[in-house]
């Protein structure tokens, strides 16, 4: 079941969370809300849920229309970002919820926490208490509650956002594995742009209330709409220039443009797409751009490297292990970088 | 970090000796000195006699009456605290400052004015008081008018457990419950409720006690009538006045037991509620 939000609108106050807002939702695909904090990406998918009335527009599940639906008759599980699970209850009384307000019987009840329980790997600690579980096992219970009732949407906010790294990780895994299992329509909130990018089949980059791109993490990656996408999903240096024509120029730095029109540039670079390598007699041309090296911060099999241009300023390149090596890379050391790929967005010049 | 250190560690130890010293005297001196006073007046002339004033038929009526007006304030209490802290935590309405303050208010307003203040209302000359008395229903000077002055005074009591808590808490359990599809009565039975019972026994304890130990208000509008419209605080003056001392003070041990397991029902469950938070 695919889920069509229709020009929502939301505001709180005089902020307006959510600004006319339409996007689809994919059938059985897993789908990230990415934005930063305050983008509206947590009230679009409370908006989804129903327990976030829209001010305007309308929210369809497959052909129905589900906006003046109340929440308990939405067919939803929706995973809270501190889980909100029941403190009073135990691990199957949590998960068992869904079902026993629904007068389900008791065998069946039983048989179906067994399986979620089992699904989610904690199969030893159905009579434990939220309070004495970890944070990681708290998610799954969590999210065994949601399934429970066997919803036809599921919804996370911020699944891992309150997690340490190793736990997040292996969770991301662990939600991928389980959405392929299932092939449930999900949607999640998320602020981590990697986290997007590696769990979810699409994408939907949000921005001050609006949506700024929706589509494969490949394309959103590869093919950024607008600036912002580009600048959120990572590691990206700005050059300042002019775009003239079918080219750009950025001080000393010459680059190929296929837009059309003139005017103030900026062409964004991607941290893997700055080459270093040693200076070379007859440099200084169209593509390389003399710098010093500030700082190297090492982060596993990569490296970024901190470089000085008179020009550019500050400029980050992600280096290889084995290139850092090769370069002989240190503080102080003199290099050229040139620029392998760049996205130059124009700003469309103001009629004089 | 630094390791957090005890503040009371660092004072030296004579400072320490004085300050317990001072904190058990002043203790002796005003609470376990008169409670052995009244303990040795109340059974100074035998238990037989302590039995007698307790089992007298007027006091028996004191403690009957008492039990009724706290029986009813109560669980009155218990609803509208539950509803007004619920009102207050959970929507933004026009007058929820209004709300706030008048739940304070019987904690600000001396008990004898609001004993007077039902005086006024329902009295022979009050402002209902002629067309009640026209519809044969007497209110001051009975037992209505005990029960509503009592309930009056125990108002905050539930009501200023409950906001913290559910400020605490916020919705999300509740929305949870919604999105799994329990219907809002569900919800309140089995997650708002449950979650809520500790702050909800101990604000009804600290209610019970104030309606058992109510004087001021309870005065104003009892009139005094020995038998009927007489609660044990009204007895306990009345046996004093009349120079029956033994009785009033054998009465009196009454009201310290009801504190006496009011303390202990409290510790009780402030230690269950402190357990929980420790394993969090």
């Amino acid at each position: 079941m695919d889920v069509q939000v229709e020009q929502i609108c939301k505001a709180f106050g005089e902020y307006a969370a959510l600004d006319h807002v339409s996007v689809t939702i994919p059938s059985g695909q897993l789908t990230a809300l990415l934005g930063p904090s305050g983008s509206g990406k947590t009230t679009l998918l409370r908006v989804i849920a129903g327990i976030e009335a829209p001010d305007g527009g309308r929210v369809k599940f497959g052909s129905t229309d589900v906006t003046n639906l109340p929440v308990r008759s939405r067919g939803v599980g929706f995973v809270f970002q501190d889980y909100a699970l029941f403190d009073h209850m135990t691990v199957a009384e949590n998960i068992a919820f869904g079902l026993s307000v629904r007068k389900t019987a008791p065998a069946q009840i039983d048989a179906r926490v067994r399986d979620l329980l089992a699904r989610v790997q904690l199969s030893g600690l159905a009579s434990r208490y939220p309070k004495q579980l970890s944070g990681g096992q708290r998610q799954r219970v969590a999210l065994a509650r949601a399934l429970a009732p066997d919803p036809q949407l599921l919804l996370l906010d911020e699944p891992f956002g309150a997690l340490d790294a190793r736990v997040r990780a292996e969770l991301r895994g662990w939600l991928r594995r389980l959405h392929d299992e299932l092939h449930l329509t999900s949607v999640f909130v998320t602020h981590d742009q990697e986290e997007a990018l590696e769990v979810a089949d699409q994408i939907v980059v949000m921005s001050s209330g609006k949506i700024e791109q929706a589509g494969a993490p490949d394309e959103v990656f590869e093919r950024p709409a607008s600036a912002f996408v580009m600048d959120f999903l990572g590691g990206v240096n700005v050059l300042e220039g002019h775009a003239r024509g079918d080219h750009a120029v950025f001080g000393d730095l010459v680059l190929p443009y296929t837009g059309s029109g003139t005017g103030r540039a900026r062409a964004y670079v991607r941290g893997e797409d700055l080459v270093l390598r040693q200076p070379v007699a007859g440099d200084g041309g169209d593509a390389a751009v003399p710098v010093t090296v500030e700082r190297v911060r090492r982060r596993g099999i990569t490296a970024r490297v901190l470089v000085h241009s008179e020009e550019h300023g500050e400029l980050t390149a992600e280096v290889p292990h084995h290139e850092l090596v090769e370069l002989g890379v240190e503080r102080g050391t003199k290099l050229v970088v040139e620029v392998r790929s760049a996205r130059i967005f124009v700003e469309r010049e103001r009629a004089a | 970090m630094t390791p957090a250190r005890s503040p009371v560690s660092v004072e030296p130890a004579w400072v320490r000796a004085v300050l317990i010293t001072a904190a058990l005297g002043f203790l002796a001196v005003f609470l376990v000195l008169p409670l052995g006073a009244v303990l040795h007046a109340a059974f100074g002339k035998g238990i037989a006699a302590y039995l007698a004033a307790v089992s007298e038929p007027d006091t028996r009526a004191a403690i009957k009456l008492t039990l009724l007006a706290a029986g009813i304030a109560v669980p009155l209490n218990m609803l509208f605290g539950l509803a007004a802290a619920w009102a207050i935590t959970r929507f933004h309405f026009p007058g929820k400052r209004v709300l706030i303050t008048i739940i304070d208010l019987p904690f600000a307003v001396s008990p004898v004015i609001a004993g007077m203040l039902f005086i006024l209302l329902f009295g022979a000359h009050g402002l209902l008081g002629p067309w009640l008395s026209g519809h044969g229903v007497k209110i001051v000077f009975a037992v209505p008018a005990i029960v509503i002055a009592t309930a009056f005074v125990t108002i905050p009591f539930v009501a200023r457990e409950l906001i913290p808590a559910l400020e605490a808490r916020g919705p999300e359990q509740e929305l949870a419950a919604l999105t799994l599809g329990a219907t809002p009565w569900q919800t309140f039975c089995r997650v708002t409720l449950p979650n809520l019972r500790w702050p909800l026994a101990y604000g009804a304890i600290l209610c019970t006690a104030r309606a058992v130990g109510e004087f001021g208000a309870v005065s104003v509008v009892s009139g005094h009538i020995r038998g009927e419209t007489n609660t044990i605080p009204l007895h306990v003056e009345i046996l004093y006045n009349d120079f029956q001392y033994q009785a009033a003070f054998a009465v009196a041990t009454i009201l310290i037991g009801i504190a006496l397991a009011t303390l202990i029902a409290k510790s009780l469950i402030e230690w269950h509620a402190g357990r929980g938070r420790r394993s969090h």
